[in-house]
């Protein structure tokens, strides 16, 4: 369940980029992360909040903290009440599958008469509020995971071939505008392709000739372009992987293209014959 | 049971050919010729949860009439033991309507081929592999939709059936929850939505049958949803809330 973040509650409310509260804020860093085996995603969370009247009707227990999590794609959703300001809780790994996204969130738990704040912004004047059960007093950015079982599926399986009659056979281009990295080939050089891809032999050659130069381009596009391509899932699925290589090659892209590739020249290796 | 499904490479394959398939979507058949010459092209996997599917009682369904209800009982109670992330899989979807359920999808789309030929692409396309994100898997496929319908009714914990006959029986009660994610996967509120719903329904209630009356109120509780945060709240205290809704908007049109 989302919210307008920019919306008017009709009393103030303390949450990121708004001046409702002024010299106070919610600060939350929450971290969702799935095991080897997709099992199990725990969520670690710290949360700050610095506006004193609503840390003390916390702790009258009249407002509740709560971490609300939500799959889109799974129709799945969570509220944890946290205990302390930090910790961690755990979700059964396949409840979710893609965006997850996580928001930590201060709500009333009973109604609050003539509720005001020494934060709330001067424009309020001696304002007062009434504050309904279930309402909102505070929230951060919603926070967002992507969990899937793409992750421990090959690279390759993130990349689709298409057809363009404006690229001569024998050159491809690669489009990085969609969720999966598209390869786009004359409609000649299509079926030759589908039919290479039948062979190991022929896969060694498409991984070395295609993939490599695509998933260098691509690391390099990450690390210079997050901004412009960090909402796409080829994006979130290739992070996730890369956070798992050795320290020592994080920062080569060309080390890191034949990680992720599980090193093409090995699987060329395989059809020279060669034996480790 | 071991699901035996399309590697991703034939599904865009079959994708690729849709036009010149087109008469084998008309009255062939594709699971014969899918297992002898795409052999390779197949991978299993296993779902202990799942003993048997029998894909003939969707098969044998009269298109007499849309019943989607009817439908979604007798596909989703055989596979409700399938994870959500596997039925996220549009492998799995692909693979189904392709092999096993051709005359269901034939019986349920009995205008396709009566189109051009353009247009009967686009029609098999968004009925028989999964197009569009969420949208493809919850209201276009002609299988997906049948088991996210009927995951989305017992997510609610109420009675199944009445559940399945209440959210899925009159389309604006489907637009106004399964066709709205944003507000719809907070369990809470669905719970809540879906018990006015079976309540009324009992009761024959004429107020949900005029969406001059019906589709104001709907206006109302989301508008609410942007300021009480439903998650925290109980289904019963949303429910009260809905019923407010109704009783004042039934109020103003008297």
């Amino acid at each position: 369940m989302r919210f307008d973040l920019n919306d008017s509650f009709g009393y103030p409310v303390l949450r990121p980029d708004n001046d409702d509260y002024v010299g106070c804020a919610i600060q939350s860093s929450i971290n969702a992360v799935a095991d080897a085996d997709l099992s199990m995603v725990t969520v670690s969370y710290q949360i700050s909040i610095s506006a004193p009247e609503i840390n003390k009707l916390i702790s009258e227990n009249k407002v509740e903290l709560l971490i609300y999590g939500e799959c889109r794609d799974t129709w799945f959703d969570i509220v944890h009440y946290p205990q302390t300001k930090d910790g961690t809780f755990s979700i059964t790994g396949n409840k979710i599958d893609g965006e997850f996204v996580l928001t930590c969130i201060v709500v009333a738990k009973e109604k609050i008469k003539s509720y005001r704040s020494i934060k709330f912004n001067p424009e309020y004047g001696d304002a007062k509020f009434d504050i309904e059960r279930g309402e909102i007093l505070a929230f951060d950015n919603p926070q967002s995971f992507y969990i899937t079982r793409d992750t421990f599926r090959n690279i390759t399986s993130l990349f689709d071939y298409s057809a363009n009659v404006n690229i001569s056979v024998g050159e491809w281009d690669v489009s990085l505008d969609n969720d999966r990295i598209k390869v786009e080939v004359n409609p000649i050089q299509l079926p030759i392709l589908r039919t290479a891809e039948g062979t190991n032999k022929n896969k060694a050659v498409l991984l070395s000739g295609i993939f490599l130069p695509i998933v260098i381009q691509i690391i390099n596009e990450m690390n210079n372009n997050s901004e412009e391509y960090g909402d796409l899932k080829w994006f979130k699925v290739i992070e996730q992987k890369r956070v798992s290589l050795q320290h020592s090659i994080a920062k080569n892209p060309v080390r890191v293209a034949q990680a992720l590739l599980k090193q093409p020249l090995l699987k060329l290796n395989t059809t020279m014959g060669w034996v480790e | 049971m071991k699901f035996k499904l399309f590697k991703n490479s034939l599904v865009q394959k079959l994708l690729e050919k849709v036009p010149e398939n087109l008469e084998r979507y008309k009255s062939g058949d594709f699971s014969n010729w899918l297992e002898t010459e795409y052999e390779d092209e197949f991978f299993e996997v296993d779902v202990p949860n799942i003993k048997n599917i029998d894909f003939e009682i969707l098969n044998n369904r009269k298109g007499d009439r849309v019943q989607d209800d009817v439908d979604v009982i007798l596909f989703f109670k055989q596979l409700e033991g399938i994870t959500p992330n596997l039925a996220r899989d549009p492998r799995l979807w692909t693979t189904f309507c392709h092999m096993y359920a051709l005359p269901y999808i034939r019986m349920r789309n009995p205008t396709v081929f009566e189109q051009d030929e353009d247009e009967a692409v686009n029609v098999i396309k968004s009925r028989l592999f999964i197009t569009g994100g969420g949208r493809g898997f919850e209201r276009t496929n002609s299988l997906a939709r049948l088991w996210w319908y009927g995951y989305i009714a017992k997510r609610t914990d109420l009675d199944f059936d009445k559940a399945i006959h209440a959210l899925v029986e009159n389309t604006d009660h489907r637009a106004s929850t399964i066709e709205r994610p944003t507000l719809a996967i907070c369990s809470s509120y669905m719970k809540a939505m879906t018990e006015v719903f079976i309540e009324h329904k009992e009761k024959d209630d004429k107020f949900f049958n005029s969406r001059e009356s019906y589709r104001p109120m709907m206006m109302s509780v989301f508008e609410m949803a942007g300021r009480s945060f439903y998650p925290a709240l109980k289904p019963l205290e949303i429910k009260a809330k809905i019923d407010d809704q109704i009783s004042l908007h039934r109020e103003s049109k008297s």
